[in-house]
């Protein structure tokens, strides 16, 4: 059953947390500035909007991003093990990265990676 | 590494290949020649492996009957490849990733009719599924290909996901992802056996998704209908075979039959995919969607060899009988369904049956292979799509399934008048509306055309040798 | 220690939920979301399996699984922008051209 010590301290979290938001509350200025709306960036000013348009290049970078941060996973897993798994294991690891890297080598010339230029990207 | 790897080796080899040969230059030819020596490098050393001794290792198993479905697949992608060349000219796409996708699917499909684990299994399954996505969206600037695609995608990310489930729980039951296992603690779980029951009917559900059977069928006509052709036509054939494979393997390992329940759901489907299926076959105008219709038909009948484990036995027969029945059926249906879509794909035009109107009088070849594969299809003797029904209801008799086996009759008659259909408005005098003068015939398409004929025919009326050398096959 | 059924009941829960967003939402990246979500129930299910019977199948086939969403995501991503620049929508009800 929940004991008396946890009810205790429940109660005193409650009570707490209470007391802190009523007091600032009551404490704080009521001034109405513009920059008071404003999200909170650790005291730097925020300057334009979020709402602005990606490329659509970030995308394609981003997948690809995902992608080859998911193959260091299969690497680390070998890199526990790198002494059992022997010469096998390292001809098997360098066979991965090999595939690996004629993939990357495709998508560097299929325009994956151009930044900036106008009709780069897929298509 | 033993000789049984080779084949994955040599078509892994043959996609980076051709990966590199696209990055440096871009040539329809060579990727065409590299995908065909490819398949055909991996042909020879599936050949090599037919009759040797199989080995069973943790994820993989090579028996008797292993190297020579995969045999099988590789004819069926080969025989797409050879038209794949000319039907890809005439696509305003990229040609050259067609191929790569098309080895991938095929990597996957041979990872799946071997394994012998839920990993391998679930590997080869993905690798499949995911490279058909890339197939089946490939006409991507095509809305109907775009819709198509996006439908597969998440439909069979739903089944996956289905399946993955089911076994989790099947993992938390048993402590195991071997196939092997899974009979040898059949009665000792660490859960109630109701969960058991569960994971089953997950697993179930997913491959009821891949083989596009009843409760799960409505997305099999959308895309087939739009899809690329050549893609329809490996859905239809590599997908199914090798989830049928491994639904089968899974279900006799595992001893599922014993289940009262599953076995029930089995029946049920399959009853419900013979009628289904046929009757909105029946009610059908556009020939792909037909196609998928009788798919979703003809897998209702398959399932019946699943039940033959549960039910009592006469046993005239022996006991490796079942295993013949499922792989010749298999083999007639695919040789079938790809003569079909290759005769399809020679006249890129045509999608409803009225398109079909007088064919027989201005290109009697296209229209006399199309004829008979219809024929076969419906399984009118003669025809190697008989003899396989003739296997299949030959066991049926055997285990005393007289339930299943009227729907299939019925299933069979309502069928037969849509296949006949087709076959009617063909011989129809043409009626001056239909213009085949684009129709060009290719050397490639005629050889195909007398091959597909020759076999379809040939195993047809002198089945002994084939069935022969299945049944030497599934002994050894 | 909490009994295995309790796992087992939230991780259906979840592949519940992520099954409900599948099929009622309409935005495609959505529907990526809720199946991130179905796969994550599955990844919770091995992973409790193999630390309840000491075997790390499981673990490996977490791995596998993150995998696959992975390329999964990639995949669908590459078809949500396709979809994008050609429709400017990403409703899946308005993919309705194939009809029987």
């Amino acid at each position: 059953m929940i004991s008396t010590s946890f009810l205790v301290y429940l109660i005193a979290v409650l009570l707490l947390t209470m007391t802190m938001l009523l007091v600032s509350h009551l404490l704080n200025p009521k001034t109405g500035k513009r920059v008071n709306k404003l999200p909170y960036e650790s005291g730097i000013v925020p300057s334009g909007t979020t709402d602005i348009r990606w490329n659509v290049n970030y995308f394609l970078v981003a997948i690809s991003f995902v992608i080859f941060d998911l193959e260091a996973v299969f690497l680390y897993i070998w890199s526990i093990v790198v002494m059992e798994a022997g010469w096998q294991g390292f001809i098997i690891t360098s066979f991965f990265i090999f595939a690996l890297l004629i993939g990357l080598f495709y998508e560097v010339r299929q325009g994956a990676f151009d930044w900036g230029k106008k009709q780069g990207g897929i298509e | 590494m033993s000789l049984h790897y080779l084949p994955a080796i040599v078509l892994i080899i043959t996609v980076l290949l051709s990966l590199t040969s696209l990055s440096l230059k871009r040539h329809h030819g060579i990727a065409y020649l590299i995908c065909g020596g490819g398949l055909l490098l991996t042909m020879l050393s599936l050949f090599m492996q037919i009759g040797k001794t199989g080995t069973t290792s943790e994820l993989f198993v090579f028996d008797a009957i292993t190297p020579f479905l995969s045999l099988i697949l590789l004819i069926v992608v080969s025989m797409i490849w050879v038209q794949l060349y000319q039907w890809l000219e005439a696509l305003d796409e990229r040609k050259e990733e067609y191929y790569l996708l098309l080895l991938l699917a095929t990597l996957g499909s041979l990872i799946m009719v071997a394994s012998n684990h839920f990993t391998s299994f679930f590997l080869g399954l993905e690798l499949m599924s995911l490279s058909f996505v890339g197939l089946v969206a490939y006409s991507g600037r095509e809305f109907k290909g775009q819709e198509a695609g996006v439908k597969y995608l998440i439909l069979s990310a739903v089944a996956s996901a289905l399946m993955l489930m089911g076994m989790a729980i099947l993992y938390l039951q048993y402590g195991t992802l071997s196939f092997n296992d899974l009979s040898m603690q059949g009665a000792s779980g660490t859960l109630p056996s109701w969960v058991t029951v569960t994971g089953i009917i997950f697993i179930l559900g997913g491959m009821f998704f891949k083989l596009s059977l009843v409760p799960c069928h409505l997305w099999v006509a959308d895309l087939f209908e739009g899809a690329p052709l050549a893609t329809s036509a490996l859905l239809a054939t590599l997908s199914k075979l090798a989830a049928f494979v491994v639904l089968w393997r899974i279900f006799s390992l595992g001893e599922w039959h014993t289940h009262a329940v599953i076995v029930d759901i089995v029946a049920a489907v399959a009853i419900a995919s013979m009628l289904v299926g046929n009757f909105l076959g029946l009610l059908q105008n556009n020939l792909l969607r037909l196609l998928a219709y009788s798919s979703i038909a003809h897998f209702g009948y398959l399932l019946i060899i699943l039940l033959l484990a549960a039910s009592p036995t006469t046993a005239f027969l022996t006991s490796t009988f079942s295993t013949e029945a499922v792989v010749f059926y298999l083999v007639a249906y695919l040789f079938t369904l790809v003569g079909v879509f290759s005769v399809l794909m020679q006249m890129p035009q045509i999608k409803t049956q009225q398109d079909l109107t007088g064919l027989f009088w201005h290109k009697p070849t296209l229209a006399i292979t199309l004829a008979l594969l219809m024929l076969s299809l419906a399984g009118i003797p003669l025809t190697i799509g008989f003899m396989g029904k003739f296997y299949l209801v030959m066991t049926a008799v055997n285990h005393q399934m007289w339930w299943l086996l009227s729907a299939l009759v019925i299933g069979s008659v309502i069928g037969l008048f849509y296949y006949l259909r087709v076959i009617m408005m063909m011989i129809k005098a043409p009626d001056g509306e239909s213009d085949f003068s684009g129709l060009t015939m290719t050397t490639n398409g005629q050889l195909l055309n007398y091959l597909i004929i020759f076999l379809v025919i040939g195993f047809g009326t002198f089945p002994a040798a084939f069935s022969q050398l299945i049944e030497t096959l599934s002994r050894g | 220690m909490i009994s295995i059924h309790w796992l087992l009941f939230l991780s259906l829960a979840l592949f519940s939920i992520g099954v409900y967003g599948v099929v009622a939402r309409r935005n495609l990246l959505f529907i990526l979301l809720s199946l991130e979500i179905m796969l994550n129930a599955v990844v919770l299910l091995f992973i409790a399996g193999s630390s309840f019977h000491g075997n790390p199948d499981g673990q490996i086939m977490y791995l596998l699984i993150l995998t696959l969403a992975a390329s999964e995501v990639a995949v669908g991503l590459g078809l949500v922008i396709h979809m994008y620049r050609q429709h400017h929508t990403l409703d899946v009800d308005k993919l309705s051209q194939l009809r029987g």
